[in-house]
């Protein structure tokens, strides 16, 4: 197609410009500005907002260090880390049992797994809430295995949050998985004689693709995940999405704010990159 | 006992488990959507009048115009956008800065969306944009397109490009070639990713809630609206009519797509 | 595909025509605040198209304000914000002693200190903030917030708190006896300890759909405000709104008009509109929240009999702009609380 070539880009390189990438600049700019009184920023050039994340002045007066954002950022980083670990579980056996079926059944299937997600986000969640508070079905269901309130636990905001991004999971891997060739499942039963080594030995890996774009598409929203903690957590204990909320609002420390967000973009790269590297060596060895 | 290699006992009942899952607050909104009581979680008889009520609330109607007219613009524009560089990036051998493109394509899936929403509040802010609607419209068509490109990506790849050379040579015109030959043969891709681009902006909350202003609210914020001030079955009742709705705008799209699909 | 776009495009573009009007307002105000019907009304006499936006805290609607092009007319803050907007120029100055809606308003609530010669606002609404307790789930006393803040075991694990300070801070500086707005860091470290001390017995700290956690006895005891207690009470839910002899927190939410609105005159024709009596009335039986200007009160719903929530028997305190210092440490109460 000549005719499209490099101007065919143009749009996208654009709009992505106008509405990425300039702001995005302006957040670094922000995140090294100066904080108004109550709020709002003035352009200027200083490092307090990056100084605070590590130390801050206590309760009695002197500069300590003061790990209370890391142990925000490490607590985001597990909850999103575990999220996407149970999504590729949850999504590995549920995709295969997909793509196995026929032509018919799998695109109804396929249906059936995006439908939900056609409900507000906030519907659903909302929906969790009723389910898993005290005289819900899976709150009444969890006390009567012995365990005691489920709602506003990190359990909840688990169960929450798997079911937002499962489908950004199950897509991918399912993809993975229909491009998988029978004739190398059969190889693989008579090279090992079992099902499961043929799972691990050549369905895991051959769907590896597939589970790292899963794992990226998850991981990254779950990173900035607001609602969950909010509504199904409790607010009990801060993320980075809340944090950096409050310092927009109530905290009236937008440079703060500011440079919170640029954390969770330098760990998004981080993850980037070692997915990048991965997919790299691995087309080395190919 | 299936004795089938590929049969892995277990996984069939974890799927049956998990459709379960998937569908077990699809269907707790639903049924508490014809409580009488006006506290939700507290069952005390059938009605339909928070069906009523919810439409009949001017407010609600107003949100669902604008998350309409939204996520409609931009996932055409979105779709077009995606649709060209899903073109220049599988087409052209040898193109410069291809991963970087691709990169950029994709940007919105690589950013949480919280520090893109506060990016972009910033940028109008200091643009003194106040045109609710263009703030939105401009939002939605980025984080729609890489929804939108995936899909189609992943049609152009698993298509030859065999058939285009011929066209091409046949019409002559690469326009020509693409309307009559491309087009209808990506037509299921590009279905599927417009498909996926509307539900996500008409699903969107964060964007949405950082830049709403006068006039230009979204129908997730003003659900959201709805659940902070303590809820009433009217939230259940506007959520099941919505399930509805998808229910008949997928079945309809799934059963064109499949129709495509027989014919490409 | 194409001919899908088209007829897609063309009924958005239906749905989208804006019902005739000769003129717009947009509204910002808090959530479900303003009587629909009087919305409704002002439609139809003035012809003008109204949108309402919700917000559920002072600090999203100063936040919203201060990244400006805000894109709204008419914004309802606290009296402690009111006072901040007004500093940071972010208020139209509207004259407000010369407009109609003034002369309603009760003497008390004239020229106070967040706007001392009365230009930027118009009083809408004033209340308290406290606590509820579902008397299903506990029936012990309730006359301090020692109940609340130092819970005894039947409350335990049963209480929840708001998502953000403003008000809670307030409420434990009532029992501990410490000024609102402390610059003192060794007072505001008595505050941090007492809600640190409180923590595991919180449930949730969260300021949504408190009406039915709290109705439905999901928790026993949440932070609220006097209105949302009374109508909740009424709709037939066995609560009650604690009178804590330290004192409440009390509000004022006012009508205020950003800087750059582009409607200036219908948002001053509403404020008008909804300061006349008879209005005033309306907006009172449906907010439940008590009156800063003149209501018919042959035709109020709420009356010291039916309404105990409204006519607190304690001293009210109200909150104050804090200072950047003093709000810090506010903040700095909250994060390293749910850190």
């Amino acid at each position: 197609m000549r005719g499209f070539r490099f101007w065919g880009l143009v749009p996208a390189w654009v709009l992505m410009a106008v509405t990425l990438i300039v702001p995005v600049m302006i957040v670094v700019l922000v995140s090294v500005s100066l904080r108004g009184p109550y709020g709002g920023f003035d352009w200027g050039f200083t490092l307090e907002p990056y100084r605070e994340i590590l130390f801050s002045t206590g309760w009695t007066d002197e500069l300590e260090f003061d790990p209370k954002y890391l142990i925000i950022i490490g607590r985001t980083i597990a909850l999103a880390a575990a999220t996407t670990v149970i999504c590729m579980a949850l999504a590995l056996p549920v995709a295969y049992v997909i793509a196995t079926r026929g032509p018919r059944t799998k695109l109804v299937l396929l249906y059936l797994v995006t439908l939900p997600f056609w409900v507000s986000m906030i519907v659903r969640v909302y929906a969790w809430l009723i389910i898993l508070g005290n005289d819900g079905i899976g709150g009444r269901l969890w006390q009567a295995l012995g365990g005691g309130g489920l709602l506003f636990t990190p359990g909840a905001m688990l169960i929450g949050m798997v079911y937002s991004y499962i489908p950004l999971m199950i897509l991918p891997v399912y993809a993975a998985i229909e491009k998988l060739d029978p004739a190398l499942l059969e190889a693989g039963a008579d090279l090992y004689g079992s099902r499961w080594t043929t799972a691990r030995r050549v369905i895991v890996p051959l769907t590896w693709p597939g589970l790292a774009a899963g794992a990226i598409l998850v991981f990254v929203p779950a990173l900035g995940t607001v609602l969950e903690p909010m509504l199904l957590g409790g607010g009990k204990q801060m993320m980075m999405g809340t944090l950096i909320q409050t310092q927009f609002g109530g905290g009236r420390n937008w440079p703060f704010g500011a440079a919170i967000a640029i954390v969770m973009m330098v760990m998004v790269v981080i993850v980037l990159l070692i997915n990048a590297r991965r997919a790299i060596r691995k087309e080395g060895r190919a | 006992m299936n004795t089938d290699i590929r049969h892995y006992p277990g996984a069939r009942l974890i799927t049956w488990v998990f459709f379960a899952w998937l569908y077990l607050p699809i269907a707790v909104v639903i049924w508490f959507s014809f409580n009488e009581n006006r506290l939700v979680s507290v069952w005390t008889g059938f009605s339909t009048q928070w069906y009523d009520a919810a439409l009949s609330n001017r407010a609600l109607l107003d949100a669902l115009r604008v998350s309409l007219i939204v996520a409609v613009i931009a996932t055409v524009v979105a779709t077009v956008v995606a649709l060209m560089a899903a073109m220049v990036l599988t087409r052209t051998p040898g193109l410069k800065f291809r991963r970087l493109s691709e990169t950029v394509v994709n940007l919105p899936l690589l950013l949480p969306e919280i520090v893109v929403a506060v990016a972009v509040l910033i940028l109008v802010s200091q643009l003194g944009v106040t045109n609710g609607m263009v703030k939105l419209v401009l939002a939605h068509s980025a984080f729609c397109t890489p929804f939108a490109f995936l899909p189609i990506r992943a049609r152009l790849q698993g298509m030859s490009a065999d058939f285009e050379e011929a066209a091409q040579d046949l019409y002559a015109t690469p326009w020509t070639a693409f309307r009559r030959v491309t087009l209808p043969l990506i037509a299921p891709g590009v279905f599927a990713g417009a498909m996926l681009a509307f539900a996500m902006s008409m699903d969107d909350f964060i964007t949405s809630n950082m830049l709403n202003s006068g006039g230009t609210t979204t129908l997730p914020v003003y659900i959201f609206s709805l659940i902070k001030q303590g809820t009433t079955p009217e939230l259940n009742a506007i959520s099941t009519l919505l399930i509805v709705a998808s229910l008949i705008i997928a079945t309809l799209a799934l059963s064109l797509s499949a129709r495509a699909m027989r014919r490409g | 595909m194409k001919t899908n776009l088209i007829l897609g495009t063309a009924l958005a573009m239906a749905l989208a025509l804006p019902a005739h009007a000769a003129g717009t307002l947009n509204l910002y105000t808090w959530s479900d605040s303003i009587s629909p019907e009087l919305i409704e009304k002002f439609s139809k006499e003035y012809d003008v198209k109204v949108n309402i936006d919700g917000y559920n805290s002072n600090e999203d609607a100063l936040t919203k304000l201060q990244a400006g092009a805000s894109g709204y007319d008419l914004v309802t803050p606290s009296q402690h914000f009111v006072k901040i907007m007004v500093d940071q120029g972010l208020l139209e100055d509207i004259d407000a002693h010369d407009m109609a809606a003034f002369k309603q308003v009760d003497d008390k609530w004239k020229n106070q200190w967040w706007d001392p010669s009365s230009d930027f606002s118009i009083p809408l609404a004033f209340g308290t903030a406290g606590f509820t307790v579902n008397r299903d789930l506990y029936k012990g006393p309730v006359d301090s917030w020692a109940i609340y803040f130092e819970p005894p075991a039947e409350l335990q694990g049963k209480i929840a708190s708001l998502s953000y300070p403003d008000e809670v801070v307030g409420a434990a500086e009532l029992l501990l006896g410490v000024p609102f707005c402390s610059e003192d860091k060794a007072e505001m470290k008595k505050v941090f300890d007492l809600l640190k001390a409180q923590k595991p017995s919180v449930a949730a700290y969260t300021s949504d759909n408190i009406e039915n956690r709290i109705g439905s006895g999901e928790v026993a005891a949440h932070f609220w405000w006097d209105g949302n207690s009374l109508k909740t009470r009424l709709a037939g839910a066995n609560i009650e709104y604690a009178m804590p002899k330290e004192g409440l927190v009390g509000w004022l939410d006012s009508f205020v008009v950003p800087k750059g609105a582009a409607n200036l005159d219908n948002a001053k024709k509403f404020i008008d509109f909804m300061s006349a009596e008879e209005n005033a009335t309306v907006q009172y039986n449906y907010y439940a929240h008590s009156s800063p200007v003149k209501i018919d009160m042959t035709k109020a719903k709420y009356t010291p009999e039916n309404a105990p929530e409204l006519f607190p028997t304690v001293p009210v305190t109200f909150s104050q702009s804090c200072s950047p210092a003093a709000q810090d440490l506010v903040t700095k109460v909250w994060t390293d609380l749910l850190q």
